[in-house]
This record gives C-alpha cells, sequence and structure tokens, in this order.
C-alpha cells in the first residue's frame, strides 16, 4: 500500500470518497509520524484520539452514503492559537498554560464540520509574536530543512505559523491552519517549502483565535500545494455575526475556479523591493517568478509602493499597540496562570502574574505598545502609524491601477539558524519586510515554492492580490507552482 | 451641514460639540454581549463569555441599541 502520509489533502479527500482507504487508516498513519517526531517539537499537545473519532465519522458517513464535507477524512494539526472546546490552548504562552476552553474558535469548528480530524495543537511564537518559532514558552519548533554544507545546524522554521510549517514540511500532517498578523503564514510556508495563503481581511471569522493585533489578524491554511490551500481556505472562511469585522459574502468556490492561464492578466513587480544588498538567490527566484508567469500568458509590468519603506516601522507601532490592549486581559484573575507573592496585594498579583506569564518579546511589545499609546506620544507614534498604513493602502489602490496582481519574494533571505537572530530583535523583525505592506493593506498574499538557494533551503515567492480577488492569488500560484517544479523535500533526520 | 463660528483673538473658530451620554440600555442583553442586562440576577450568572474577556473572544454591538 502507498504510504498515506504522502498525501495531500486532495488526494486523501478522493481516496477516502471512492474507498481506496478508510479515514482511520489515513489517521493513523499521520498519529504514526507525529508520535515518531518529537524531536522537531512542533506539537504542544497531541491529539491522536481526536483524529481517529473523526475519520470514525466520516467512515461512518461514507458507509451510510451520506454527502461527505470538503475536508472529509483529512487529519490537520491545528494551530494553538485557535481556541479548542476541552483541548488545552495556550498560544504557546506560560500564562494560558493549562487552559482548556469551553468554546470551539469558528475556524476550527467549520474544518470539523467539513469532515476534518485533529492531529494535535500546534507550537508558535508566545502569542504570535515572532518570525522563527523561539519565542515559545514550550520550547522552539525546529525546522526538518538542513543546510546542505554537512553542518546539522537547527535552523527556524519560520513564525509565528512555525509548528504548522514544520509539520507539513515533515509530513506530520498534509495541512495545517496558520494565522497571519504581519507575514506569520507566508514567511513560515517560504521557510520549509511549501504553500500558504492569507485570505483577505474578514474573510476567515476571528472569533476564538487568541487575539494579537486585531485589525492585522487573519486567519487561512498552509498546506503541501495551491489546490489543497483552496480546498481547506473554503472549508474554513464564511460569515460569522460573531466576529464584527466577518466579511458577510458568500465563500467563492476557489478550487473549481483554479486555472493557471494568466492570459490578459497583469503582474505588477514592485521596484521598491529590489532592496540594495538584496540577496543573489532571492533575485534570481524572483527572476525566475517573473519568467514563469510570463510563461503562463501574464503580462509583466514595473510598478512603485512608494511607502513600502515605512510598513515595517508603521507594523511595529500598530500592532504592539493592538497587542498592549489585547494582552491587557491576562492578570491573573479568572483563568490560566496566577501569582500571588505572599502578602500581596491585587496590584502585585497583576504584576507577579505578568511578570512569570509573558515572555521577553511578549512583555518588549506590550511595553512598545503602552508607550506609544500613552498620552504624551500617541499623536508622534501610533497617529502617525495610521496615516502611514493609510498611505500605504493607497499604493496598492494605484497600483491596482496597471495590475492585476503583485509577484515579489516572500521573506529577503532562507531559513536561518536558530539564535542567529535572537540577540537583535530588529534584524529579526525585518525578516517580515516583504509580508508586512500586504497584511496593513488588509490584501490577501500567498507563499509558493520558488525554488533552492545555494545551501539547498526553500525559498518562496509571494503574489498579493486585490481585495477579495484570492482567486487570482491561488491561479497565479498554480501557473508558478506547475513550473517551479519544486520537489526538493527535507531528508528524513528526526 | 450647519457651522458655528465665532471670531477669537487670534483667528476664526469653529465650534463643535460632541456629546457623551450614558444611559442604562433598555434593551435584554448587554451592549457588548449576549448577556442579560436585568437586574438582579444570581451572582455570575449574567456574564458571557466576552464579558469575562476568555481568549479569543470579541465584542459584538447590540443591534438593537443600534437601531
Amino acid at each position: 500500500m502507498t504510504d498515506l502520509t504522502k498525501l495531500g489533502v486532495a488526494s486523501i479527500r478522493s481516496g477516502v470518497a471512492s474507498g481506496e482507504f478508510t479515514a482511520v487508516e489515513v489517521a493513523e498513519a499521520f498519529n504514526a509520524n507525529v508520535a515518531a517526531a518529537k524531536a522537531l517539537n512542533a506539537f504542544i499537545v497531541e491529539t491522536p484520539e481526536k483524529a481517529v473519532e473523526a475519520a470514525k465519522a466520516v467512515d461512518a458517513d461514507r458507509a451510510a452514503g451520506k454527502p461527505l464535507g470538503k475536508m472529509a477524512g483529512v487529519p490537520i494539526g491545528m494551530k494553538d492559537l485557535f481556541a479548542t472546546e476541552g483541548v488545552q490552548t495556550t498560544a504557546a504562552s506560560h500564562i494560558l498554560e493549562g487552559f482548556v476552553p469551553t468554546y470551539e474558535s469558528t475556524v476550527s469548528a467549520n474544518l470539523w464540520k467539513a469532515g476534518a480530524g485533529m492531529l494535535g495543537k500546534l507550537n508558535l511564537d508566545q502569542f504570535a509574536m515572532g518570525s522563527s518559532n523561539e519565542t515559545s514558552y514550550f520550547g522552539n519548533v525546529i525546522s526538518p530543512w538542513r543546510r546542505n554544507d554537512g553542518s546539522n545546524a537547527a535552523l527556524a522554521p519560520g513564525g509565528s505559523s512555525g509548528g504548522s510549517s514544520a509539520a507539513i514540511a515533515a509530513r506530520l500532517c498534509p495541512a495545517a491552519t496558520g494565522t497571519d498578523t504581519g507575514g506569520s503564514i507566508r514567511q513560515p510556508a517560504a521557510f520549509v517549502g511549501i504553500s500558504g495563503i492569507k485570505p483577505t481581511y474578514g474573510r476567515c471569522s476571528r472569533w476564538g483565535i487568541v487575539a494579537f493585533a486585531s485589525s492585522l489578524d487573519q486567519a487561512g491554511p498552509m498546506a503541501r500545494d495551491v489546490r489543497d490551500c483552496a480546498i481547506m481556505l473554503e472549508a474554513m472562511a464564511g460569515f460569522d455575526p460573531k466576529d464584527s469585522t466577518s466579511l458577510d459574502l458568500p465563500v467563492p468556490e476557489w478550487e473549481a475556479g483554479l486555472n493557471s492561464d494568466l492570459r490578459g492578466k497583469k503582474v505588477g513587480i514592485p521596484k521598491e523591493y529590489r532592496l540594495d544588498g538584496i540577496d543573489e538567490d532571492i533575485a534570481k527566484m524572483w527572476d525566475n517568478g517573473i519568467a514563469w508567469l510570463k510563461d503562463a500568458g501574464a503580462e509583466i509590468v514595473e510598478i512603485s509602493l512608494p511607502h513600502t519603506k515605512y510598513a515595517l516601522p508603521a507594523y511595529y507601532i500598530i500592532a504592539p499597540a493592538e497587542a498592549s490592549s489585547n494582552l491587557a486581559r491576562y492578570d491573573g484573575v479568572r483563568y490560566g496562570l496566577r501569582d500571588l507573592p505572599d502578602g500581596a496585594g491585587l496590584q502585585d498579583m497583576y504584576a507577579a502574574t505578568r511578570a512569570a506569564g509573558f515572555g521577553a518579546e511578549v512583555r518588549r511589545r506590550i511595553m512598545i505598545g503602552t508607550y506609544v499609546l500613552s498620552a504624551g506620544f500617541y499623536d508622534a507614534y501610533y497617529t502617525q502609524a495610521q496615516k502611514v498604513r493609510a498611505l500605504i493602502a493607497r499604493d496598492f489602490d494605484n497600483a491596482w491601477k496597471q495590475c492585476d496582481l503583485i509577484l515579489a519574494p516572500t521573506a529577503p533571505s532562507a531559513a536561518f539558524g536558530l539564535g542567529e537572530k535572537t540577540s537583535d530583535p530588529l534584524s529579526m523583525y525585518l525578516n517580515d519586510v516583504f509580508a508586512v505592506p500586504a497584511s496593513l493593506a488588509g490584501l490577501p498574499a500567498m507563499s509558493v515554492p520558488g525554488g533552492l538557494d545555494k545551501q539547498g533551503l526553500p525559498l518562496g515567492l509571494q503574489i498579493v492580490g486585490k481585495a477579495l480577488d484570492e482567486q487570482g492569488v491561488l491561479n497565479a500560484g498554480l501557473a508558478i507552482e506547475e513550473r517551479a517544479g519544486f520537489t526538493a523535500e527535507a531528508e528524513k533526520w528526526w | 451641514m450647519s457651522e458655528y463660528r465665532i471670531q477669537g483673538m487670534t483667528g476664526e473658530w469653529e465650534v463643535v460639540i460632541g456629546l457623551e451620554v450614558h444611559a442604562q440600555v433598555t434593551s435584554n442583553a448587554k451592549l457588548f454581549s449576549g448577556a442579560s442586562a436585568a437586574y438582579g440576577g444570581e451572582p455570575n450568572s449574567h456574564v458571557s463569555l466576552v464579558d469575562a474577556a476568555m481568549p479569543g473572544m470579541l465584542p459584538v454591538p447590540n443591534r438593537e441599541c443600534i437601531r
């Protein structure tokens, strides 16, 4: 029998539907891979029984001749930022260690309704703050990839959805949920050679997702290929009255709409993204991407996004500002960690709980956020950053007069080694330089594998589309996927 | 839009008046959650997940109050 863990979402779904194999067989195969991959530290909690239980329900439905959902029989990994009823939800923090929600996030509930099962809760950067997974309280995820120099240095799987990216690349799950605030789906997808899409802000409900920066947070799928992303996004998206920023629009049939013929489409190449000193391999991959889209029939035009250089500074004001507000709830009173020193009062308890419960990066962002929102500095930082955000959105509006899609690298480098950037937060933040503008503008953006660098590590190409044009983004992603011929895989060492 | 302008010592001022209204809602549910707004319930019986600021909860304005 074929190794079921080599299959993606579409193949599993059709194999289960046709009776080639059962959903339970699939769940058990992935459960075994998860159990054997502790060295990667991709999961915070494993839930093999949940995966089997969901699979049994799908097999029973099939036997009874009932219609099967979009994700029927597909076991997935759930980023531990999504609240899951009865299963610990921590956002990779100490302050939420042991917290078991009595409720289920809308996105995860949609996935279970579509027939998916849960293999476990995936590790991430603490409260989704980080680009390498090194801020997790539960230890960093290690990428299954290694450089080809024989050094065996442990590499970052990207972040914040690094458990998701590593688990898919190591075939511990065929697909996983991610969330993207400033690149947290796209950069990890790029680092491990898989696909991931952040849809338009509002496509996926934020209800039940532990909030980082509410005006930016958006959930999306990560999977082995573009089709699998389209299938899973259909299952995740949809209007939710419990999220007041949720878009009240029907969910398009993205999978059925997939078409890699790009004739008549114009693809913009933003000249401001050609940074001085851009990595040679990244520049070459970008040129390849341009050639592939041309080959698919697209016309290539140079465009300008003049405010690009202000995107990262604006992001690192807006996101921490919102985070400092969102994280004020973790005070030790109602749930999670409580640190009550002897003889301490209420204020002392708040301070002790937060000091013990939040990691260094989370504390840094809360302090930055509190500072930029304080009375004396609000106008100088927060108001100014909001203006910059409007200018960046306008840059894109102007670009859409000349093109339908934008092609750029996902990240400025391949995966870096664990520990290489931890001492300098700024160099870590710079990793999101290409990802953040689309986040600030709320636009759909996707990363697909674009090739390997000289060290044998995957690189990602990013496609950004107009608001609500996930279809255009997915189609361009498919056109690249068909031409890139990316079949490289991490050699198993774990 | 009507405008009310006065001449001051340093130039012209446009007068803009904002009102902050404190009122008890007459709706059945609270302004930002589905919990009951009725007075005199048992302790902790009118607390929803969003009132308790559980992780991942979002406030949604009460449609009735805006109407």
